[in-house]
């Protein structure tokens, strides 16, 4: 999983987008594409901007100038339902409502949407075959279950529709070593096999780097390097790359990827 | 959203009243206010209209002279008994005063008659005794004194007066009656009372001041002195009716009413009133043989037993808080998803809704009368506003606890806003919501009791009857059942939080 891969046509694309919070935390305008069917990571340290980009993809927050395009329709109001059932979006603690049970939680929209019985279960049982999740797990309530299994359960449910676009917010942040590990290795199994446009936000490069086909390095609200890990470790833009490279790989064991 | 919620609000309440003004259109309401005293005067009306094949029916016990003066006026009763220094003093005291006419001696028939038609009311010549105060010794005292007149107390400065505290005090009461007739004596003391009364029988006190018609006056053998200068302001008993009975129920339902014109002197009254009040003997019997006695009007009075005296109060209580309760979590819920959902909006209903629980129980109660008459209705209405704020904000206060990252997960999920507070927001706030709608229960519980007040009946109805007969068993009656009706409704709420919260939420569901 390499920057081996050709280039494709972007599905998403933010065309001069800017957003500012009266807390502080801004992005300043950027121009970023998504391509189809490839993993993008926004990279950065906290507070960079890069969830905030994320919230912005998902049509969750408007942006203050600019425009977001979805297949060069720009994302609105009007057809933020529409567009919502052909995104997925998993968060850090999973975001499964607690007062339902991993099942319902994954089945949640598919009933809304009046799917079959049958398609239903069909799918979930498609879906728990592919994040390894047991049957006796999708029974319990959130509340009942581990972290790991949380995300897995939160990733069944933002595949449930089979969406086009996978958002996936810090989803391994809160996870101990070897959950995280286990973890980073099932979604690398999963992205592969599933061909999706998957947007993903870490401040972990090893992650990143493990998990993405082009690494969004972001710093202070703008976008610093675009790239493969290699192209930052070999062609800085600036100090920051340098810095950031740096930083992570003292903690890494392992080789560079 | 809000508007016709509103309109249905008040859709609903328009049908109520409606519905309750046709039910009871064809019933003479008599009323009376609580006090033992009103309420035989009021059963005497009421068992006399009855025996002329009338259908009457007696609210007893209402909270008080303004809540029934307006709820005659306001039509939601007919008749009920009053006394000529109350009316001038309290309900036509400005008209009174305008006429400068403080005494009612002062005021001419004619005036108080043409003032009383004014509002759609007539009035029965007196009944025949003067409920006013007046200075009572023992008559074993007296006849040693030999005095029967207030003057005659001018040649004994040595008595010892034993006076209630609020007479002391009054503009018209002690200092004034001293000046009036030159009293003597020095030797006065405030006293309570109760106190009064078995201080003048053990000899401790030789007089006190009491009205006229007080039961203890014969369980005392006490002696009310004539106020011979007329001192004291006339209380003289009579009824006050609306002038369309005699449209609605023909000329017979008034002259029912001018039968006990002059039929009850004090002497008939203080004995009316101690078989109640010491022998505790019902109202409606004592009216009934008096009206045997004195009239020769046999009348059909029916003690119910009391079992089913206290079901039919309990299940008056129940109905009282049930309806009330439905029609508060109908509105309030829906406000709590507004107010949570419009923060400025929010602000403002959660602000309404407080104020309407600082307002005095009572002070709705008459506030409401000119809008929804006396009886079940303005209760409930009553109870309705003070349910409203638990559940309001324990449902702005459930939604809002919600945290953003679960909103954003299912705004992210795709879920129209009226999916997302049904499928996801209300059943996370459901815990909250259902401690808001059970302490709103819990408390109408007990603020039904106050119902009584206006004739809605329920479980105050025993514990202020106990109240004013000085009757603790039968405040017992009332008190008792309403404290286990509380319980009952804890209970029954923590059964309903199994089945309603779901079991992801509930405490004992973590592993």
């Amino acid at each position: 999983m390499t920057s081996a891969m050709p280039s494709t046509t972007p599905i998403l694309r933010l065309a001069g987008v800017s957003k500012r919070f009266d807390a502080g935390a801004a992005l300043h305008t950027i121009d970023l594409e998504i391509a189809t069917a490839r993993t993008t990571v926004l990279l950065g340290p906290s507070g960079c901007g890069k969830t905030t980009a994320l919230r912005l993809m998902l049509g969750l927050i408007a942006p203050d100038t600019g425009q977001i395009l979805l297949r060069d329709l720009p994302l609105g109001p009007e057809r933020a339902l529409q567009v919502r059932h052909a995104m997925g979006y998993v968060v850090q603690d999973g975001g499964l409502f607690p007062h339902l049970t991993a099942l319902e939680n994954v089945r949640l929209m598919a009933r809304y949407l009046a799917w079959p019985e049958l398609r239903i279960s069909q799918r979930v049982q498609e879906l728990a075959e592919l994040v390894h999740l047991p049957d006796a797990t999708l029974a319990r309530y959130p509340n009942q279950i581990s972290g790991g299994q949380k995300q897995r359960v939160a990733l069944m449910r933002a595949l449930m529709l089979d969406p086009e676009l996978l958002f996936l917010d810090e989803p391994l942040g809160a996870l101990d070593p070897l959950v995280r590990a286990d973890l980073q290795e099932d979604l690398a199994r999963i992205f592969e096999r599933l061909q999706k446009t998957v947007v993903l936000v870490t401040h972990d490069l090893a992650e990143a780097a493990f998990l993405g086909h082009v690494l969004v390095l972001l710093q202070d609200g703008r976008i610093v390097q675009q790239g493969s890990v290699q192209d930052f470790m070999e062609h800085p833009a600036d100090p920051f790359v340098t810095r950031f490279v740096r930083a992570q790989r003292r903690f890494e064991s392992g080789s560079p990827p | 959203m809000n508007r016709s919620l509103l309109a249905a609000l008040a859709l609903a309440l328009f049908l109520l009243r409606a519905g309750t003004a046709h039910a009871e259109a064809k019933t003479l309401r008599v009323a009376s206010k609580a006090f033992t005293e009103s309420v035989i005067l009021a059963e005497l009306v009421t068992q006399l209209e009855r025996s002329t094949g009338i259908e009457a029916e007696h609210r007893a016990g209402l909270g008080g002279t303004r809540l029934v003066w307006n709820a005659l006026v306001g039509g939601s009763i007919d008749v009920y008994p009053e006394y000529t220094g109350t009316l001038l003093d309290e309900v036509l005291s400005e008209a009174a005063h305008r006429e400068n006419a403080v005494r009612p001696e002062a005021v001419s028939k004619a005036w108080l008659e043409q003032t009383l038609a004014a509002h759609g009311v007539g009035m029965t010549a007196p009944l025949g005794f003067n409920n006013t105060y007046a200075i009572g010794l023992t008559v074993a005292r007296a006849r040693i004194l030999n005095i029967s007149r207030i003057s005659e107390l001018v040649q004994h400065p040595e008595l010892h007066f034993g006076l209630s505290n609020e007479f002391m005090s009054r503009r018209d009461g002690w200092p004034a009656l001293q000046k009036r007739y030159g009293l003597p004596q020095s030797n006065v003391q405030g006293l309570d009372h109760d106190l009064a009364y078995r201080a003048l029988q053990s000899g401790g006190i030789d007089a006190t001041d009491l009205y006229t018609t007080d039961a203890e006056i014969r369980r005392y053998g006490l002696l009310p002195l004539s106020d011979d200068l007329q001192f004291f302001k006339r209380y003289d008993a009579v009824l006050l009716y609306r002038l369309d009975i005699e449209a609605r129920w023909g000329n017979g339902a008034v002259q029912s009413l001018r039968r006990l014109e002059g039929r009850i002197n004090a002497e008939q009254m203080i004995a009316l009133n101690a078989s109640a009040k010491l022998d505790r003997v019902p109202e409606s019997r004592v009216a009934a043989d008096f009206l045997q006695q004195r009239l020769g009007v046999a009348s059909d009075h029916h003690q119910a037993g009391a079992l089913s005296t206290l079901l039919a109060r309990v299940a008056e209580h129940l109905f009282l808080v049930g309806v009330s309760l439905l029609a508060a979590i109908a509105l309030a819920v829906p406000l709590g998803v507004i107010a949570a959902h419009r923060p400025r909006l929010g602000q403002v209903v959660l602000a309404i809704v407080g104020v309407v629980q600082t307002l005095p129980t009572l002070a709705l109660l008459v506030f409401m009368i000119p809008l929804f008459g006396i009886g079940t209705v303005p209760a409930i209405v009553a109870l309705f506003l003070y349910s409203l704020l638990p559940i309001v904000r324990n449902t702005h206060a459930g939604l809002c606890g919600i945290p953003s990252a679960l909103r954003e997960s299912a705004l992210a999920l795709g879920l129209p806003r009226g999916a997302m507070l049904r499928l996801i927001e209300l059943p996370l706030a459901s815990p909250l919501i259902l401690a808001g709608i059970k302490s709103a229960a819990v408390i109408n519980v007990g603020t039904a009791t106050l119902g009584a007040l206006i004739g809605a009946g329920g479980l105050g109805q025993p514990i202020f009857t106990g109240i004013r007969l000085d009757n603790s068993s039968l405040i017992l009656q009332g008190a008792i059942p309403a404290s286990l009706l509380a319980l009952a409704v804890q209970g029954l709420f923590e059964i309903a939080e199994r089945i309603v919260v779901p079991r992801g939420l509930r405490s004992g569901a973590q592993q």
